[in-house]
Parts: structure tokens; C-alpha cells; sequence
């Protein structure tokens, strides 16, 4: 008797105790999938975009096919938790922002620094962390707007892209929250992150006539954004964000069109594996950096009027490799040093190295930067050529 | 049955008790017989029997014939002739088809076997089904069962013992075991748990197991019942214990550990690989069959960024317009589960499948359509249904039934919280029985490597010398159960 009754005190007191009693049904809330955020005269201008799923009756209103209806809810505050707040004045449920898939910056706002609205985005406990982050040329609120023709809920273009991008292209990498968090925080490197924009895209039918509806508000992935600390100084195009990538070797299934000896024609060369380091190293009293690339990729494609291949030997392939390589890290380089952010963290890397001597060049690092000698060392490999070894002639 | 009058007078004064006493019955038969003198003397007989159970002709022709015939009664009578000392006794063997003789020079009342009871002949197992290995199953038949237990395991290690159960009705329970498999101290005890049991007319093994168990009432079972011979040899011959009893077409097996529930008659005679597969996979069921209820309706109400977006919006497109709240629909449509599961098995063999397609078609697809239920709550308790079932113990599934409700209720209040907290009332119940003093969870807790393979599967035999009984080291611990039991 008196040990179930402490048993059940026990038992009733962890339950009642916990304060766990916040129950939200799935139909008291609406979800929101990306979050713009941008500046309008000093205060957040913040878009949610919300999510319900069609209504059953309504047409394609199955339970796993047709687009969700999708609508922007837009709140002026100074913070974000305010706006929040004030979008839940326009939204007949609860707004739950744990399915937010993605945070859009608008350009102004990111000029301005992105930090503040970290605050609230990490301290959330409804965000997720791997919540990826965007910037967008423009403003997010305009961005929002995308209905990808492809996708069930806008929030996924970007998710789509992200993978897409980071992975097959192999172009910018594509940031997480916490990751943007971590970053920012660290010494001597900077952040990038992938620019998407909004396209308003004609889809004609098959009668040549274009095609009502929302399709064509299309996401297009337009490069990256380049910060200092926190605020986006710059642009790189989609050719040059790569350098980035091959820096810390996580170019994978990328298509690298190296120029033959006839500058117009190309060999495009897929990669299997990349790994990559960036090194800063003090040689008599003078800061030098270093940018090691080993590249494996196969030959694809070939337009080339010489022989890339002789027999077994693919050194003339692994040459034009590495050339492209070298290239595409020489044009990153150029901009890096030209805006003065340290995407590639060579400071990071002399930090770790010799923390008083970046201590001392931490104010002026982005003149540093653009003074100091920079070698780049490629390795190429070219293990396959396809199922040809020999150009490929009609004669 | 000590406190019935005796019976150990002359002829006519145990005619005169029995006359009125156990005479009254219908279809009584008293019959006097006159036998032929012996040395001058005049001798004569008396029989009493039941007409009704009692094999006639053999009366006529291997008691009374020979018996007119001047030799002793019982002597053409493969049964061995037993003396009835009380008036119980007399009663007890006269309705088992026996036939009392008391002859006029003798104080003693004999009593003959010559019941001929008809039984079911031997059928194939109902609820234990098989696709390989034997298909005999056991029968009312006490005798008949414990044939074949012999003659599937000839040893001389084989020991059958009865013990008879209950006062003024005694049954008898046989309890067949290996010799050196079990302790002394597990036999002890189920002889004498069988002993203690002082319900008469005891008509099932199942009516035993609350007397046999450690614990009287659990909710998962903590003894194994069979109807298939095969599987009771297999255990026997491992160290266990079986306790039949007559009129029960079943056998118990005893220590039945918590891992022993996920073998199914099959596992005996199927290549290993497979059977390692089909025991995790039921370990899986049992564990899906538990907790699925309450982790929708948790997902559903409290913790709505646990699944991916998209399933999300799956679900809530579902849910819009769903009348009753996930805790409220996931209760009704579980106990409706139940009610047509109860119903199919209620129902004769011919109008079963009629439920199951009203039941489960007509009232699955109407509730969807109707817009009373979502179509994933429907999925999830027939997944979780379909689980259950794939148990191979009906007993664990009904387990899994009672702690689906309580998770369910706990999931509805708390969320994943109170789930996780039934979840540890069901741990700490687990790890706290024991079956004849065996911990109920070993080999897992305590851990033995080489039993839990072989529970698993993995190993072709169990280890060395022990069977599948539980290991040297398993009935230390049973010992020290039964230790503690006797200082408390």
C-alpha cells in the first residue's frame, strides 16, 4: 500500500512536474516554411511564408499530390519575435516556425549585417539549426514569392538547390544555421553563402501558348554572397563561387570545362573527388599562403581537335585538369583579395598557426590579404575517359 | 479426503453406507453376485458402478465371468486393482468409471479401471500452426498425451511424477521433466505450488497458472503454454519443466523466460540464418505493437517538428476538418479494433471472414469517407493490429494490448514524455519477474553471451551441458531467489 501509493507520487509528480503540457495540434497551427527577412526604415520587414495543405475536395486535394496553398504573411517589428507576434494577427492559427526549411536575407538587410536576427533564430527553440541560409539580390519579401514549378512547398526549392548545387555542381557551399553561427564566430575566416534569385519564367505548353498559373515564379541559383563579419560586401557569379568550394575539397560531381588549344572549344572533365587545404605560413617575418587542390575527375566530354588521350598515358588530360583548376582558384583569389573578405580563412588557417602574428595584421588583414604571395598547387588525376579513348569522328 | 466415513468394514455394512449414501446417483448399478463356495463356505459379491461409465462388456467378460469362475476380482484387469479406504474416495473413483467390488469373505472394497472415456483422436495444432516439423497436437487425453511425450523422447531420463489437485474432486496433473535439467529446488516448488492448489474440478492447465506463477498476477506471461508435443520435448529435453493435467489439451512449460515468447514452433526445424531474421523481426513487431498509437498521436499533438516537412503537411492535410482530437480518434479506433477482433473470434467459423470484411473494409474505408477518422490513424492501428499478431504467444500480444492502451493514455497527457515514462514502468516491471525463480529477462539481464546467441538464433546449440535450460550460472541466481524467499 504505502509503496505503491510513493510509487504513484512519484510517478504523478515527474508527470505533472515537467510542464510539459503545451499540446498544439496539427490543425491549430500553421506551418511556415521560409522566413525573409529584410530592412525597411530601421525595423525588421519580416515574410513568413505559410504553408496549408489544399483542402480536401478542392482540386487535386489527394492526399499526396497538388501543390499546398502557400501565402506570404509580411510584419514590420523592431525585433523578429515582435513580428512573429504581428503575423499571428494575420493568421487565423498558430504560427509554428518548426518547419522552416529555409531563412532568405534580403540584400539590404544583409549589407547591413545579418547578426541580429541570429539572436533570435538560434535561441529559438522552434528553428531548427540545420535550417539552410540564403541570400537573395533584392528583397526576400519579393523573393518569397517563388512557386517552383517542381516543388509541392516553395520551401523546398532551396533545399532542392542546395543539394543540387553543393553536391552535383558543385559551385558554393551551401550553409546551414549553425554553421553560419560557427562561422561567424571563428577567426579569420569569412562566410559565403548561396545567392538565390527569383525568375519569372515563361513555361509555354506545347501549343506555344504560355501557361497560366503560378509555375512560373521560378528560384534560380545565381552564385553567392560574400560577407565580412556579418555583412555582405559582394557577389560572386555562379563560374566563380567555385573556388571556394575546392578550397576545403568538397567539390564533388562537378563539370569542369577546361579550354582546348583552340580557346573555343572545351573538354569537360566530371569530378569524382577533390580534396582541398588552404595553408598560411610565415617565412621571414613575411606571410605566404598556399592553396592545395587534388582533383580526381574523368574525361566526359571532348570537342578537342588534338589528342587529349594517347594510348594509356592521360598526362596531356590531367594537364588541362589542372590548368582549369588553377584558373578557376586564381579568378577566386583575385576577388578575394579585391573585396577583402577572407572566405577561403587564410587567416584562420595563420591564427592557428601563429595567433600573435594575425593578432597583429587582424585590423589591416583584408590589405594583407591583398599583398601576400598566394601558391596554388594542383594535383590532377584523370583515372577514366568513358567509354571512348579516342575523340569521337564522323568520317 | 480424510474426514469421509471409512470403508474398511465387512461386506454388509459398506453396502449399507454406500446404499445410502452415493447409491442415490442416476444410473447407479449395485449387483450382487453369488460366487462359488470355497472350503464349504458360501461366497458372495458385491459391485457398484455407473452404468453410463463403464465399459460393459469388459465388465462382463474380464470381471464378472472370471469371478464366477472362483478367481479374485481384478485379476483378468490390465489396471491394477486399488483398495478404497473412504467413502470420497469411492465416490471419486466410481464417476471415473471404476468398479468397486467388496466380496463377502474381505474387509477390503477394491476398485477397478474399466473406464472407456471416448476422446478426440489426435489432431493438428490449432492456434500453434507449423509449416515444417510434426503436426500432432496433444489431446483431452491424459494418457494419450503422455504417450507421445514418451515415445518422442524414449530415455530413461525422462521422469513423469502426478501429483492430484484439489479436495473433494481431484484431478490429476502430471509434471514430466528431464533428469538433471531442473534443480531440486524448481521441482520443490512446483510440486509444491501444485499442491497448494485447492480448487476442485480444475479443468484447463490454464486455470493453474496463477497458482504456478511467481508472481500471481502479471501482465506478460511468465509461463509458456503448448499444444504440440514436439515443442514441449524440445523444452524438456533443454531442463524445463511441463505440467499437464488430465481433460487439458495443453501443456505448461515451465521457467518460461521473456525471450522464449518469440519462438515459434517452426524455429525448431528451420534453417538458422531465417530464424535469427524471424525473431528480430517479431522482436520488432512486438516492439512496434506496443508504442505506435501513442507515438502518432504524440507526433500529432506535442511534437510537430519531429517529422519531416512534407509528412508533416501530409498529415495535416488529412487532419483539416477531422472532427475528434488525435487522442480522442486513436482511442476509439483501437477499442473498435479490439471489438471486431473480439467479434471474429466470438463468431462461428463460417460468418468470421463476414466480420472481417464489414469490420475492417466496409467501417475502415466509411470512417475515412464519412471524414470521422484520418486515413494515417487507420493505418497505424492496423499496422500496429497486424504486429500483434505476428507473435507467435497470443498471451504477449494480449500484453502488448494492455500496455498499447496505457502508453496511449500516458502519449495523449504528456507527449513523448509520458511515453518514455511508460515506457520505464514497463522496463521496471520486466526486470523485476521471474519465472520459478529465473530472472524473466536473461539472458539479456542479467547478460550471458553465449544463451543470448542461442536465443537468438545464432548458435546451432544451446552451450555446453546445459540445454536451453538457463545456464549454471541463471540458477544461481534462481537459487538465491528462493534463498531470499525463505529469509522474508
Amino acid at each position: 500500500m504505502t509503496r505503491s501509493f510513493r510509487l504513484a507520487v512519484v510517478l504523478l509528480a515527474s508527470l505533472l512536474l515537467s510542464g510539459c503540457w503545451s499540446r498544439r495540434e496539427l490543425t491549430d497551427v500553421s506551418f511556415v516554411g521560409l522566413i525573409g527577412v529584410d530592412l525597411e526604415d530601421d525595423q525588421y520587414l519580416v515574410t513568413f511564408n505559410v504553408i496549408a495543405p489544399k483542402q480536401a475536395g478542392q482540386e487535386g486535394g489527394g492526399a499526396s499530390q497538388g501543390r499546398a496553398d502557400v501565402w506570404s504573411v509580411t510584419a514590420t517589428a523592431f525585433s523578429l519575435d515582435e513580428a512573429v507576434g504581428k503575423a499571428n494577427q494575420l493568421v487565423s492559427r498558430d504560427i509554428t516556425l518548426a518547419h522552416v526549411r529555409a531563412i532568405v536575407f534580403g540584400e539590404t538587410f544583409a549589407r547591413k549585417g545579418i547578426a541580429p536576427a541570429l539572436d533570435f533564430l538560434l535561441r529559438s527553440v522552434e528553428v531548427r539549426p540545420t535550417a539552410w541560409v540564403t541570400v537573395t539580390t533584392g528583397s526576400a519579401n519579393n523573393f518569397l514569392e517563388i512557386r517552383p514549378r517542381q516543388e509541392r512547398v516553395p520551401a523546398e526549392g532551396p533545399i532542392g538547390f542546395n543539394d543540387l548545387v553543393q553536391a552535383r555542381s558543385g559551385i558554393t557551399p551551401a550553409r546551414r544555421l549553425i554553421e553560419v553561427a560557427n562561422i561567424l564566430q571563428e577567426e579569420g575566416i569569412d562566410l559565403t553563402l548561396p545567392l538565390f534569385r527569383r525568375a519569372d519564367m515563361k513555361h509555354p505548353n506545347p501549343d506555344g501558348e504560355e501557361e497560366a498559373g503560378s509555375g512560373a515564379r521560378e528560384l534560380i541559383y545565381g552564385g553567392a554572397g560574400i560577407f565580412r563579419g556579418d555583412r555582405l560586401v559582394g557577389w560572386l557569379s555562379a563560374d566563380q563561387a567555385r573556388g571556394a568550394l575546392w578550397s576545403v575539397g568538397r567539390v564533388s560531381r562537378a563539370a569542369l570545362a577546361a579550354p582546348c588549344e583552340d580557346p573555343e572549344k572545351r573538354a569537360v572533365f566530371r569530378v569524382r573527388s577533390s580534396e582541398g587545404s588552404v595553408r598560411t605560413t610565415v617565412r621571414d617575418q613575411k606571410i605566404e599562403g598556399e592553396i592545395r587542390v587534388k582533383v580526381v575527375a574523368d574525361l566526359n566530354e571532348s570537342a578537342c581537335s588534338e589528342q587529349i588521350v594517347r594510348g594509356g598515358d592521360l598526362s596531356r588530360a590531367e594537364e588541362m585538369l589542372a590548368k582549369q583548376v588553377r584558373t578557376e582558384l586564381t579568378e577566386t583569389l583575385a576577388l578575394l583579395r579585391e573585396t577583402g573578405s577572407d572566405y577561403l580563412g587564410f587567416g584562420q588557417s595563420l591564427y592557428r598557426r601563429a595567433p600573435s602574428i594575425f593578432r597583429a595584421h587582424e585590423k589591416k588583414w583584408p590589405e594583407t590579404l591583398a599583398e601576400m604571395p598566394v601558391r596554388i598547387v594542383v594535383e590532377a588525376q584523370v583515372p577514366r575517359t568513358g567509354q571512348m579513348k579516342q575523340r569521337y569522328r564522323a568520317e | 479426503m480424510g474426514h469421509s466415513p471409512r470403508l474398511d468394514a465387512d461386506l454388509e455394512s459398506t453396502r449399507q453406507l454406500i446404499h445410502e449414501t452415493i447409491s442415490q446417483q442416476a444410473g447407479f448399478v449395485t449387483r450382487e453376485l453369488s460366487l462359488p463356495p470355497q472350503s464349504g463356505v458360501a461366497r458372495w459379491a458385491v459391485l457398484w458402478y455407473l452404468q453410463a461409465q463403464v465399459d460393459v462388456k469388459r465388465l462382463e467378460t474380464h470381471v464378472l465371468l472370471p469371478m464366477l469362475e472362483g478367481r479374485e476380482p481384478g485379476s483378468l484387469v490390465g489396471r491394477p486393482a486399488m483398495t478404497i479406504r473412504d467413502l470420497d474416495s469411492a465416490s471419486w473413483a466410481v464417476n471415473r468409471g471404476h468398479v468397486l467390488v467388496q466380496t463377502s469373505d474381505s474387509n477390503q472394497v477394491l476398485s477397478l479401471d474399466l473406464s472407456n472415456f471416448p476422446f478426440r483422436s489426435v489432431d493438428v495444432p490449432k492456434t500453434e500452426g507449423s509449416v515444417s516439423g510434426p503436426s500432432e497436437s496433444f489431446t483431452e487425453s491424459l494418457p494419450n498425451n503422455l504417450s507421445q511425450i514418451r515415445r518422442r523422447f524414449p530415455s530413461p531420463d525422462l521422469r513423469v511424477e502426478n501429483v492430484f489437485i484439489g479436495d473433494r474432486a481431484p484431478i490429476e496433473a502430471v509434471i514430466a521433466y528431464k533428469m538433471g535439467g531442473p534443480t531440486r529446488k524448481m521441482l520443490k516448488t512446483i510440486r509444491e505450488r501444485l499442491h497448494a492448489v485447492k480448487q476442485d474440478a480444475v479443468q484447463d492447465v490454464g486455470q493453474l497458472t496463477e497458482a504456478l506463477s511467481d508472481i500471481p498476477v502479471t501482465l506478460f506471461p511468465t509461463i509458456l503454454t503448448t499444444e504440440r508435443p514436439d515443442v514441449v520435448i524440445q523444452y524438456v529435453t533443454g531442463g524445463r519443466i511441463a505440467v499437464f493435467l488430465e481433460n487439458s489439451p495443453r501443456a505448461l512449460i515451465m521457467p518460461a523466460l521473456f525471450m522464449d515468447f518469440f519462438v515459434s514452433p517452426d524455429d525448431f526445424y528451420e534453417a538458422r540464418p531465417f530464424v535469427t531474421f524471424l525473431r528480430t523481426l517479431r522482436f520488432l513487431a512486438f516492439n512496434m505493437a506496443i508504442p505506435l498509437p501513442a507515438i502518432y498521436v504524440s507526433v500529432t499533438t506535442y511534437h510537430l517538428q519531429a517529422l519531416p516537412t512534407l509528412l508533416t503537411l501530409n498529415l495535416l492535410q488529412q487532419r483539416q476538418g477531422a472532427p475528434l482530437p488525435p487522442p480522442v480518434e486513436a482511442l476509439v479506433m483501437s477499442l473498435l479494433f479490439e471489438i471486431l477482433r473480439e467479434a471474429s473470434v466470438r463468431l462461428p467459423r463460417a460468418i468470421g471472414p463476414t466480420v472481417s470484411i464489414v469490420g475492417g473494409l466496409v467501417i475502415g474505408e466509411a470512417a475515412i469517407r464519412s471524414g470521422l477518422t484520418a486515413p494515417t490513424m487507420v493505418l497505424v492501428v492496423t499496422a500496429t493490429a497486424v504486429a500483434a499478431f505476428s507473435l507467435p504467444s497470443p498471451t504477449l500480444a494480449n500484453t502488448a494490448t494492455y500496455y498499447r492502451f496505457g502508453l496511449l493514455l500516458l502519449a495523449s497527457t504528456f507527449g513523448f514524455f509520458g511515453l518514455l515514462l511508460g515506457y520505464l514502468v514497463v522496463l521496471a516491471n520486466l526486470s523485476s519477474m521471474s519465472s520459478l525463480g529465473v530472472p524473466y529477462t536473461a539472458p539479456l539481464f542479467p547478460f550471458q553471451l553465449e544463451q543470448m546467441l542461442y536465443a537468438l538464433g545464432l548458435r546451432p546449440r544451446p552451450p555446453k551441458g546445459a540445454g536451453n535450460r538457463p545456464s549454471p550460472s541463471l540458477t544461481r541466481e534462481a537459487e538465491r531467489f528462493y534463498e531470499g524467499d525463505a529469509g522474508s
